[in-house]
């Protein structure tokens, strides 16, 4: 049992290898980059100054070749693709703390240091500036030449880290560390994510019973109706329409639009509070449950069915047990192992269809901050999203193995 | 052996609702059953036995099946008549049941100690730690092995043969009146099936009042195990009669054709003899033929038999035959 989940988690890591390589290779090949975008910025603020200088010319609008370069090494696009995913997992040196320097002139780099780049027979060594007899080794030097020819010499360190080493980098956008920006977000998600997730079980649960048990009944057959309707419609599709219906003025202004909280949250008591939550709570977790909904009430009642017409539902009958016993005990046992085999995934319901349904209800939590980072090319986010959405998935796998294994007593793991 | 009436069925009838239509599995069955005896069902599949044996316990499955007509007196009440609330205190306590399945009869995720335990417990005011100690004393009864550590495991655990012998466990744990075994060793392997048996038989010995219900379509069963054999054949008996009358003058040609059926080994310096088989098929239970229901495959017929219900007639005491060409007082043919 031990070693055969050790063996999985061992297998996990060649499948998040693959997967991280390949949305990585995927993003950053996609068009709309940080680079276009910084030269979008200039091109606009030229315009804005050209507009009202009135002078400007489409050749100034382009970034000069130099400063061009510096911004691909600066976002690290000047090493190959390979070398990028490397870094970014933390196994290869990530070059920090770059200064353009000029040969024999001294530059001032951080901590106050002043260095000197000479070119000696093997090559350019640096010296502090206070003592160029012996060249120094804690910065690094890179002699390379620019498009135009001209030399492009610089000072850098490296260091090793990555996603590793838990750094998942600093965001474009917000000029944040991707970690302190998803702190933020995620008790936001999950607690969505687990809400929903309870909703869906309780009422798949409750629905799939009886739906089992009245088996053909009218009950049954208008609920099915309902259920395949639900299962056609996205949940933040639904969601949407539920806004409109009972957020909006158009209908009946019920419930909040979107959001955590009011704006007078603050200055509630504490049982206005809970209200206040449980308000804005309603409809997200309507649109989260509905997937799952469904899906789980037809597996729920399918299995409890299939399990009541077994033999042993009949040996309980005939060993005179009541029939709330051999249903609820023996047959319920049975049934539910399907069910808590998909459990593992809990995990990942707070991603998976969170991007639009928190988009739809302007919910700050991470599926937002994806969903916005993929639009404006926010690399970091976009693969520490990635690292995140790839692991909880293999570990629900996982754990949804455990859980077939504590349910099933027939399921032995090796 | 003393004639004491445990159940008295009379004109049982089970039909089964098929779309529409009652199809009629067991049609106006009468027979008793006796204190301490063994008495054996034969037929083939379809003839009624199984449903007959379920209707004894109530456990017609109903929707589609129903109970339409009949007695079943058993200790002063009918069971034909009786609500499923107050079948719970029968089922399991004074009549209790095996099947043909023992792969899939237990439950599979429950351990087979709780499965015994948990019958003891429904019947009697124990304590868990009591129902536990008498659970494994079952075990130890049906011949498992090291039954302490056994009591913990799981079905899956089990062979056939030893499934089956927790089943007689769960069974025979409230020391019921009445042991219905449905097929119980048709689906073991040939060894396997003689030590069930013989459980069986050593387990009956200790019960003196006991009954059991051996339903079967095996006759060298029939012949090791009863005392009293019902033929049934389209939902009815065909014949009654004691075992030793059966097997030494067979009167119905049903029961004939199925004791011709059985493989001899050759008589040395005979030629081989072909194995006799009855010609054609169990009739569908929902178009049988008016009359005699063996007519369709009944090599002595006559006109009548397609028409006319024959009556199920005491040829001698104690040995009933439903057939137009057997009378009583050994007047057949």
């Amino acid at each position: 049992m031990g070693t055969y989940f050790l063996r999985r988690l061992l297998l996990a890591i060649p499948t998040f290898i693959g997967c991280t390589i390949v949305v990585f290779s995927i993003v950053q090949l996609a068009p709309g980059g940080p680079l276009e975008q910084q030269k979008r910025q200039l091109q606009a603020a030229a315009a804005e100054r050209g507009g009202s200088g009135g002078v400007a010319s489409e050749g100034e609008t382009t970034i000069p070749p130099k400063a061009l370069e510096e911004l691909k090494r600066y976002y690290g696009f000047d090493k190959p693709l390979h070398e990028r995913y490397l870094i970014w997992l933390g196994l290869w040196p990530r070059e920090i703390d770059q200064y353009s320097v000029t040969l024999d002139s001294a530059r001032r780099v951080s901590g106050g240091q002043f260095l000197i780049v000479k070119r000696q027979a093997g090559g350019l060594s640096v010296y502090d500036a206070s003592n160029t007899s012996t060249p120094i080794t804690t910065w690094l030097v890179a002699d390379k030449k620019h498009e135009d020819g001209s030399p492009n010499i610089y000072v850098y360190k490296t260091t090793f880290s990555g996603i590793l080493t838990g750094d998942f980098g600093r965001s474009y956008q917000y000029r944040e560390p991707v970690i302190e920006l998803i702190k933020e977000r995620l008790p936001v998600s999950i607690q969505f994510g687990v809400i929903g997730f309870l909703v869906a079980y309780v009422v798949a649960l409750y629905l799939g019973i009886q739906k089992a048990l009245e088996h053909r009944s009218r009950f049954d057959i208008f609920s099915s109706v309902g259920l395949f309707a639900l299962n056609s419609m996205p949940g933040w599709a639904l969601g949407a329409i539920l806004l409109m219906l009972l957020a909006t003025d158009t209908f009946w202004s019920l419930l909040p639009l979107g959001g955590m909280q009011g704006t007078d949250y603050e200055s509630l008591q504490i049982g206005s509070k809970i209200i206040e939550r449980a308000r804005h709570f309603i409809l997200p977790v309507i649109a989260y449950s509905v997937g799952g909904i469904a899906s789980l009430t037809m597996l729920m009642k399918n299995s409890l069915l299939e399990n009541l017409s077994q033999d042993y539902v009949r040996t309980a009958f005939a060993k005179g047990l009541r029939e709330k016993r051999v249903i609820w005990m023996h047959a319920m046992r049975n049934s539910i192992i399907p069910l808590a085999a998909r459990a593992g995934f809990v995990i990942t319901i707070f991603l998976a269809g969170s991007f639009i349904i928190e988009l739809v209800f302007n919910i700050e939590g991470i599926g937002k901050l994806s969903y916005m980072a993929i639009l404006s090319r926010d690399y970091p986010i976009v693969f520490a999203f990635t690292v995140i959405g790839v692991s909880t998935l293999l570990l629900g796998n996982i754990i949804s193995d455990f859980i077939l294994a504590l349910v099933d007593p027939r399921i032995r793991f090796k | 052996m003393a004639q004491e009436t445990l159940v008295e069925v009379r004109d049982l009838k089970t039909y089964f609702n098929i779309e529409g239509t009652w199809a009629k599995a067991v049609d106006g069955v009468s027979f008793d059953i006796y204190k301490g005896e063994v008495l054996g069902i034969v037929g083939e599949s379809g003839s009624g036995k199984s449903v007959t044996a379920l209707s004894l316990m109530k456990l017609i499955p109903d929707p589609p099946g129903r109970i339409m007509g009949g007695e079943i007196r058993f200790k002063g009440r009918d069971i034909a008549q009786l609500s499923y609330e107050d079948m719970y205190s029968i089922r399991g306590r004074e009549i209790a049941m095996i099947f043909q399945e023992p792969m899939t009869s237990l439950n599979p995720v429950f351990k087979v100690g709780m499965q015994i335990s948990e019958v003891i417990q429904t019947h009697f005011k124990v304590d868990r730690a009591e129902a536990d100690k008498r659970a494994v004393d079952m075990l130890r009864q049906v011949g498992i092995p090291d039954p302490e550590k056994r009591f913990n495991e799981y079905p899956h655990q089990f062979s056939g043969g030893m499934r089956q012998r927790v089943m007689i466990a769960i069974a025979l744990a409230c020391n019921p009146s009445i042991l219905i075994a449905d097929e119980p060793t048709t689906a073991l392997d040939v060894t396997i099936q003689a030590q069930i048996l013989e459980l069986m038989l050593d387990l009956k010995q200790r019960r003196e009042e006991a009954a059991i219900v051996l339903i079967t379509h095996d006759l060298a069963v029939v012949a090791e195990m009863c005392h009293r054999v019902i033929v049934m054949y389209g939902g009815k008996i065909q014949e009654v009669a004691s075992v030793q009358d059966l097997f030494a003058a067979p009167r119905h040609p049903y029961t004939r054709g199925l004791m011709a059926s059985i493989p001899r080994p050759a008589t040395p310096g005979s030629a081989r003899e072909p194995l006799k088989a009855i010609p054609g098929n169990v009739p569908s239970i929902m178009n049988l033929p008016t009359g005699c229901k063996f007519c369709t495959r009944c090599e002595v017929k006559v006109a009548q038999c397609d028409t006319v219900e024959p009556p199920l007639a005491e040829i001698v005491p104690g040995h009933f035959v439903r057939c137009h060409l057997v009378q009583p007082e050994g007047g057949a043919q």
